[in-house]
C-alpha cells in the first residue's frame, strides 16, 4: 500500500466518521484489501495521462469516469460490492420461461440460450428442476440435423457453435438417457465435414472459418471422446498462425488480436494436448498481450488493444488466468482488480442479471461470461499433467484476492467454462463406450 | 421493414397452395421458447419446407430475402439462399448489389461477408472494383469493425491487390492513432507480402515503417498498439530492440542513478527499456520492474514480478 492511498483511505474514513460509523467499522474490516485496492484504483487508474483527443481516448475518458463514480460512491460508503444472488436468480427464472418475439435475432443461436442460462444457475449453485431440465433434453435433441450436428434452431443445418453451445448445456443436464440419444457416429463425420485441408474448421458447410469454430469442434470432439489424429492433423499448426506480433489470437492468419478469438485459440491448443499449448506457440507474448488487456482503473478487461473495457472478457480474456496458473505455476494479471470491476459495475441492481459496463442492459451471454470470470478470480488452478480433464483448484489464497463467503461460486472447468465436475463426466461416461 | 402479410404469403406474388410451413420449435417446449411473430413463423416455416424438398426456385429466393429482411443472422437462410442463386444461375453482381444494401442495415452481422465471399468466389471474372468502397462506408461508420478489417484482409489476398492499402491504413491512423484494427492491417499489408515473397524484409522497407511508427509515438506515447507495432516489426524482421535504446530513453529514462522519477512519459517504451538491459544490465533491469509493480503500473504488480523472476532466476 503506497502512502499516498493510505492517506486517501485515512480522509475517506475521516469523512465518514460522521455519518457512517457503524457501517464503516463493520463492513471496511470485513473486506480491507478490496477497498484498499478500490481507492488504488480510482488514484492511480487513468490509462491515458494527458494524451491526444481521439475517438478512442474520448471513450475511454467518459468509461473511466462512469466508473470512478461508482467507485468514489462505493468508498465514500465505506462498502465493498457484492453479488447479488437473489437478483440473478430472479433474472435467471425469467429466462427460463417463454423469451418475448424481439428474441428472434436469437433464433439461429437457441442452444446457447440453454447453456447460458443453466450454466449460470450452476455457477450459482441454483436448483434447475427436473421440468426444465426434461423440457431443455427436448429441445436439444430437437435440435440434431439429419446430416449431423446440432442446429441453431429447429431444422436449422449443423453449426459448430450451436453444437458446441449444445454439447455443453448438455453436460449439464447429468442425464445419460439423453447422451445416448445423440449419434456420435455421424457427429464424427459431419465432424470430419467441416475439417479443412488447411487444420482449420469451418463452423458449418459453406460458413466461416476462424478459431472460434476450431475450439468448438474440439470440445465437441473431445467431450464426445472422438478426438482422433485425422480429425486434428494440422490444427495446432493452423492456430499457431493467429497468433498475431502482439501476441493473441486473431480469428484467421493476420486478423487483429481479440478476447475471444484469443481464448479459443490457447484452449483449443491445451485440449489438442499436454505439450501442444507450449510448444506451438508464443507462450510470454500471449502473457503479456493478457495481461495488458486489464484496464487501469476499471481492473476490467478490454477485448483488444485500445478499446474499452466490457464483462464478457472477464472470462474470455480471464479465462486465460487459469491456463496460465496451470503452465506458469505464478500469478498474472490481477484478480482483485477484475473482482471489484465485477461486483461493481457489471451487476444490474434493479433486474438482476449481470452486463457488459455500467449504462448496458444484462443479458444471458453477459450473465454468464460475468460470473465465470467471477469464479475464475475466486479461485486458483492446477494440473499435474496439463490436461483438460484433470484440472483441479483450490480457493484463491487471501493475499491475492479477499472473497467473501456471500459471493462464493461453484469452481470451474475453465478450458470448457462450466462448473467443475460435468465436462468430466461426459467425457468419461463416452470415453468408457470407446473402449 | 415492410413486410405486410399480402406481400410474401398471398397468390399474387406466388403460388404456395402445394406447400405447408414446418414448425419451426420443438412441441412442448416453453422453456426459453422464443414467441415467434406469426409472420417469423409463416416466413420461417415456409423457408424450411422448401428447403426440406431441396426447391430450387423463384419464390424460394424470395422467401429467403423476406427471412433475411427479419432475421438476418439466420445462418440456414443465407446458405439456402446461396444454393439457390447458384442452382437458378443468376446473376451474381446484382446479388452482390442486393448483399450491400442489406450490409448497409446490419452493419455487425458477419454472415454477410462470407456471403459475399462465397459469392465472388463463384464469379469468373470478379471486380474488386464494387468491394473496397463498401468497406470504406462502413469502417467511417465503425473504425474498429472487425469483420470489416478482415473481410478486407481477405480480399486483399483474393485479388493479390496491396497497393491502396497503405494510404488506407494512413487515413484511419490520421483520425485516431490508438486504432488498433488499422495498426494490424498495416501489419498484414506489410508482412503478409513478404511472406509470400518467400524473402526478409528489405531495409529499406523496415527503416520506412520504423520512421512512420516512431512519428506516430511521439504524438501519443503511451498508445499501446503503435508500441507493439513497433516492437512487432523488430521481431518479424529479425532485428535487435537494442538498437531502440536511445528512443526509448526519451520517453523512459527513469533507471539511471540520479533520474527523475515523475519524467516518465511512456510504459511501453520503459518495458522496451527493461528488455534490454535485462541482457547487459540485471540490476536496472530489476529496478525497472520494481517500479513499473510499485509506482507506475501497480495493477499488473503479479506480471512485472514474474518478468523480474525471469530475469534473475535465468
Amino acid at each position: 500500500m503506497s502512502s499516498a492511498s493510505d492517506l486517501a483511505k485515512a480522509q475517506y474514513l475521516l469523512k465518514l466518521l460522521g455519518k457512517r460509523r457503524v457501517q464503516v467499522t463493520t463492513e471496511i474490516e470485513e473486506d480491507s484489501s478490496q477497498f484498499d485496492l478500490m481507492i488504488d484504483m480510482t488514484e492511480n487508474g487513468t490509462n491515458f495521462e494527458e494524451e491526444l483527443l481521439t475517438a478512442t481516448t474520448e471513450e475511454q475518458k467518459r468509461t473511466e469516469d462512469t466508473v470512478k463514480g461508482i467507485y468514489d460512491d462505493l468508498i465514500e460508503e465505506g462498502r465493498v460490492p457484492h453479488l447479488l444472488k437473489d437478483k440473478h436468480e430472479k433474472y435467471l427464472n425469467a429466462a427460463l420461461g417463454q423469451l418475448p418475439p424481439a428474441f428472434k435475432g436469437l433464433d439461429a443461436s437457441q442452444p446457447w440460450i440453454y447453456y447460458w442460462v443453466i450454466n449460470s444457475m450452476k455457477l450459482l449453485q441454483l436448483e434447475v428442476s427436473q421440468d426444465v431440465k426434461d423440457q431443455t433434453a427436448r429441445k436439444l435433441l430437437g435440435l440434431q440435423h439429419k446430416d449431423g450436428g446440432l442446429g441453431g434452431g429447429v431444422g436449422q443445418i449443423g453449426h459448430a457453435a450451436a453444437t458446441y453451445a449444445g454439447t455443453l448445456a448438455l453436460t449439464l443436464l447429468e442425464d445419460e438417457e439423453t447422451w445416448n440419444k445423440i449419434n456420435r457416429d455421424q457427429l464424427y463425420k459431419w465432424l470430419l465435414s467441416i475439417k479443412q485441408d488447411d487444420g482449420s474448421f469451418v463452423m458449418h458447410l459453406g460458413g466461416e472459418k476462424d478459431t472460434r469454430a476450431v475450439y468448438c469442434a474440439l470440445v465437441i470432439a473431445s467431450l464426445f471422446d472422438l478426438l482422433t489424429p485425422e480429425l486434428t492433423k494440422g490444427t495446432a499448426e493452423w492456430l499457431a498462425k493467429c497468433q498475431t506480433y502482439e501476441g493473441g489470437f486473431g480469428g484467421v492468419p493476420y486478423d487483429e488480436a481479440h478476447g475471444g478469438y484469443t481464448f479459443c485459440g490457447a484452449a483449443a491448443l491445451v485440449i489438442l494436448g499436454k505439450d501442444v499449448f507450449t510448444k506451438t506457440i508464443n507462450v510470454e507474448k500471449l502473457v503479456k498481450w493478457t495481461v495488458v488487456r486489464q484496464l487501469r482503473l476499471e481492473g476490467g478487461f478490454s477485448g483488444r488493444s485500445n478499446k474499452l473495457v466490457d464483462g464478457c472478457y472477464s472470462f474470455w480474456v480471464g479465462g486465460l488466468i487459469p491456463i496460465f496458473d496451470i503452465f506458469l505455476d505464478h500469478e498474472t494479471a490481477s484478480r482483485a482488480g477484475l473482482q471489484n470491476y465485477i461486483l461493481g459495475c457489471c451487476q444490474n441492481e434493479q433486474m438482476g442479471g449481470l452486463r457488459d459496463k455500467p449504462g448496458k442492459y444484462p443479458d444471458f451471454y453477459h450473465t454468464n461470461y460475468v460470473l465465470l470470470g467471477l469464479t475464475v478470480v475466486q479461485n486458483k488452478f492446477k494440473s499435474d499433467d496439463f490436461t483438460p480433464y484433470t484440472i483441479s483448484s483450490e480457493p484463491s489464497d487471501h493475499s491475492v484476492v479477499s472473497v467473501e463467503g456471500c459471493d462464493k461460486l461453484d469452481t470451474i472447468n475453465p478450458i470448457f467454462g462450466l462448473p467443475k465436475g460435468y465436462a468430466e463426466r461426459f467425457h468419461s461416461f463416452f470415453a468408457t463406450k470407446t473402449k | 421493414m415492410n413486410v405486410s402479410k399480402t406481400n410474401y404469403y398471398s397468390k399474387e406474388n406466388y403460388n404456395w397452395d402445394d406447400i405447408e410451413p414446418l414448425p419451426i420449435d420443438v412441441e412442448g417446449v416453453q422453456v426459453s421458447q422464443i414467441l415467434y411473430s406469426d409472420e417469423y413463423r409463416q416466413v420461417l416455416g415456409l423457408l424450411r419446407a422448401l428447403q426440406s424438398q431441396k426447391e430450387y426456385s423463384e419464390r424460394a429466393l424470395f422467401i429467403t430475402q423476406e427471412a433475411i429482411k427479419l432475421n438476418a443472422a439466420h445462418y440456414t437462410v443465407w446458405q439456402y439462399r446461396y444454393h439457390n442463386i447458384i442452382e437458378l444461375g443468376k446473376d451474381i453482381e446484382e446479388e452482390l448489389e442486393w448483399v450491400e444494401d442489406i450490409a448497409l442495415d446490419n452493419i455487425k452481422n458477419y454472415q454477410i461477408w462470407n456471403y459475399r465471399q462465397l459469392l465472388l468466389k463463384k464469379q469468373e471474372t470478379p471486380n474488386p472494383k464494387k468491394e473496397f468502397p463498401l468497406i470504406q462506408v462502413m469502417l467511417d461508420d465503425d473504425p474498429k469493425n472487425y469483420h470489416v478489417w478482415s473481410h478486407r484482409k481477405w480480399l486483399v489476398q483474393f485479388f493479390n491487390k496491396y497497393d491502396e492499402e497503405l494510404p488506407f491504413v494512413d487515413y484511419f491512423i490520421e483520425h485516431d492513432v490508438y486504432n488498433n484494427s488499422a495498426w494490424s492491417h498495416r501489419f498484414f499489408t506489410i508482412f503478409s507480402q513478404v511472406e509470400k515473397s518467400g524473402k526478409a524484409i528489405t531495409d529499406e522497407i523496415f527503416e520506412e515503417e520504423v520512421e512512420y511508427t516512431k512519428d506516430q509515438i511521439k504524438i501519443a506515447p503511451q498508445n499501446v498498439s503503435s508500441w507493439n507495432y513497433l516492437i512487432g516489426l523488430y521481431e518479424s524482421s529479425g532485428k535487435e530492440l537494442s538498437n531502440l535504446e536511445e528512443f526509448v530513453l526519451t520517453y523512459a529514462n527513469v533507471l539511471n542513478e540520479g533520474s527523475d522519477l515523475e519524467s516518465l512519459k511512456s510504459i511501453p517504451a520503459l518495458e522496451i527499456l527493461i528488455k534490454i538491459y535485462s541482457k547487459s544490465n540485471k540490476s536496472l533491469a530489476s529496478k525497472g520492474y520494481d517500479l513499473l509493480s510499485t509506482k507506475y503500473d501497480p495493477i499488473r504488480k503479479n506480471y512485472w514480478e514474474y518478468q523480474k523472476k525471469q530475469i534473475t532466476t535465468v
